[in-house]
């Protein structure tokens, strides 16, 4: 068990409801004009390129790929920094664009995110304790005196002392301070929280700690979660679901449990045999992936991986695949499982 | 790969490096004793969490510390002379050319003002009497051998107009432009995807092969020292715990810290539950007293809290810094 005591009970929670993001055939283009003054657009940067996902409370839908291959831009998304270019974002069925005011605030309350740099996401000016406060108090749900008590709470979840709520962040360590960034994401009872490479700025001993936590948090108030990440055993250990993103697309999608027993994309294929050995006695003989990620203002013709695949046939340079199942509920877009 | 009868090519005994603050009120020790010895063409890990001092330990065999840091004590002999003896001007005779290191940023080790022929050229034109026109050959040569394509395009391009895995590489041309004998990598493929951080590493090891280079590779991630290293030291808190080659300390690790490190790693596959390392690493201008780990420890008695252990060898090739070694722990 971690040092978390859990004597936290979840209020917020209690009504139980259902909770479903969906994006459907999302796309995000980004305009890339000519000079500084002129607004001509010359080119779009494809960030996102059709995408389907949907997200359930109770999920851990991971999301592995190199840099540069739109997962940022996903979470980006659902956390309304930015918006589609083309398709929809549905929650619970609802257009997220077509929202009312009270919607909107509902939806914002119950996705929330933690971000990859401890350091750079919590203001340096507030106080912990306001820190947390901030979206409950935007909330308005709790009265001034019930604030404090529930900042105390949210800090005992997160596994620190809630003395700890009159300090800054300069005064944690960055461990402590993701803990804070994940107790900020709680403050509101949000079902949905976005993991945008939650552990890649913390230490190997402390790293742990806090993917241990996530995950007892989850499994306590069954949330979901959309975690963003590249190490992919690290993505594996904690996500019930894994898409694999290549230049704004999903290229495989399962479940964990069956996508580490069966991999059947190329490119899948390659980051599982990069990832590196926890044993000198394990090295294995790797597929090497040549080149890198293009340019996603340029992306190749038919299969958008092609240029870097070592299983190409003809029908690849000139076709785009489709996300097809292969198998229980496993998704792959590659020719290599059509009939044709 | 450990030959005791051959001489260290790199030989480091009681190294301390101390950061001085607040007028000399407050002291970090960074380094703290660290002994080691690098043989020629080896390839040693360092490891260990940010804050354990392994780049002030490579800074410090270098001489190029940040204001405020001191090497306080210790020798640091490469080919049978103290660096630490040596001034700037002697030391720069010796950095780049003999001595070479790769560092984390890429975007920073690299001049944004000046194209990439031009910056490996400089460091040749430093440090060897080559004709300039026969540098541009060797340029082409060395971005060829760091299987850079098209190195004539390359070579008249700016760092921003490369990629981040092929501006590293560039780094690694400079670095190996005067064929030192030691390579020193902090860090080099943190900031690289894993599909990258294969090739460049691939690429190291092919090249440490042809050349018999010797290799410093300093990391966090004890995937790349399995996948690279023969031998490793790893760091706590200013101090050396352990020394071993690679494959015993996989097998049997003898310092707790070590243990729990493993053990915090994860494996593509592996499901199962695992338990992290309580706490935090030390501050380290405020030490706990005894061991540095103690208060992080599972194993510690009173001992451990009393008196910093020494370091104890514990076979031909093994050191340990710990009162209490896992030694029938299997």
């Amino acid at each position: 068990m971690l040092e978390t005591s859990y004597r936290y009970e979840i209020k917020m929670n209690e009504s139980n409801r259902n909770l479903t993001i969906e994006a459907k055939s999302l796309k995000v283009y980004f305009p890339v004009t000519k000079g500084i003054i002129s607004d001509k657009v010359i080119a779009w940067i494809k960030a996102l390129d059709g995408i389907d996902l949907s997200i359930t409370k109770g999920q851990i839908v991971g999301i592995v790929g190199e840099s540069g291959s739109g997962k940022t831009t996903l979470a980006k998304i659902f956390l309304l920094l930015e918006k589609a270019t083309e398709g929809k974002v549905l929650f619970n069925g609802k257009d997220l664009y077509n929202l009312n005011k009270k919607e909107l605030k509902e939806y914002r309350q119950s996705v929330q995110a933690v971000f990859q740099d401890p350091f750079a996401s919590l203001s340096p000016r507030l106080k912990i304790k306001e820190i947390i406060a901030e979206p409950i108090i935007v909330s308005k749900k709790l009265s001034k005196n019930d604030i404090e008590y529930k900042v105390a709470d949210l800090l005992r979840l997160v596994g620190l002392d809630p003395i700890l709520m009159e300090v800054f962040p300069h005064e944690l360590s960055g461990g402590q301070r993701q803990r804070i960034a994940i107790a900020r994401a709680l403050s509101t009872g949000a079902d949905l929280i976005i993991l945008d490479e939650p552990t890649s700025a913390l230490d190997v001993s402390v790293r742990l700690q806090i993917i241990n936590l996530l995950m007892d948090i989850q499994k306590q108030m069954g949330l979901g979660y959309l975690l963003i990440g590249h190490d992919l055993a690290m993505v594996s250990y904690m996500s019930t679901h894994i898409g694999v993103m290549y230049l704004g697309r999903i290229m495989e999608f399962s479940e964990t449990k069956d996508l580490l027993k069966n991999t059947f994309h190329p490119y899948t294929k390659a980051l599982f045999s990069a990832s590196l050995p926890t044993h000198p006695k394990h090295k294995k003989i790797s597929i090497m992936l040549s080149g890198e990620i293009p340019n996603p203002i340029d992306i190749p013709s038919g299969c958008r991986f092609y240029p870097r695949c070592l299983e190409k046939k003809l029908i690849c340079t000139q076709k785009e695949p489709s996300l097809l199942c292969v198998g229980d509920k496993h998704l792959v877009a590659c020719h290599l499982y059509t009939d044709e | 790969m450990m030959n005791n009868e051959k001489k260290p090519l790199l030989q480091i005994t009681n190294l301390s490096t101390y950061f001085f603050s607040f007028g000399g009120k407050r002291i970090v020790k960074a380094l703290d004793r660290v002994s080691f010895e690098v043989y020629e063409a080896e390839k040693i890990a360092i490891i260990g969490e940010s804050g354990c001092g392994k780049s002030t330990l490579c800074f410090s065999i270098l001489q190029v510390l940040p204001p405020g840091a001191k090497v306080v004590g210790g020798k640091v002999i490469f080919e049978g002379e103290n660096l630490l003896e040596k001034n700037q001007k002697e030391m720069n005779k010796i950095r780049g050319k003999k001595i070479a290191m790769i560092l984390q940023d890429s975007m920073v080790s690299l001049d944004p003002v000046f194209t990439i022929g031009e910056q490996i050229g400089e460091t040749i034109r430093h440090h060897t009497s080559i004709k300039s026109v026969h540098i541009q050959e060797k340029i082409i040569q060395l971005l060829l051998s760091f299987r850079i394509s098209e190195p004539m395009k390359r070579a008249k391009q700016y760092p921003h107009e490369l990629s981040g895995g092929m501006r590293q590489r560039v780094v690694g041309a400079i670095a190996l432009s005067c064929q030192p004998r030691i390579l020193i990598a902090d860090e080099p493929t943190t900031n690289l995807d894993v599909t990258i951080q294969l090739q460049y590493l691939n690429l190291l090891k092919e090249i440490q092969k042809n050349t018999g280079l010797t290799l410093l590779f300093i990391t966090h991630n004890l995937g790349i020292v399995a996948e690279l290293c023969e031998r490793v030291i790893v760091m706590y808190a200013g101090k050396i715990v352990e020394k071993s080659p690679v494959i015993d300390l996989f097998d049997t690790p003898f310092h707790p810290y070590t243990k729990a490190l493993l053990n915090s790693s994860f494996e593509l596959g592996d499901l199962s539950k695992k338990a992290p390392i309580k706490g935090e690493p030390p501050d380290l201008a405020n030490l706990p007293t005894g061991c540095n780990f103690h208060p992080r420890c599972i194993f510690k008695d009173k001992k451990c809290q009393m008196e910093d252990p020494p370091e104890i060898q514990l076979s031909q090739n093994r050191w340990v810094k710990c009162w209490k070694p896992l030694i029938d722990m299997k």
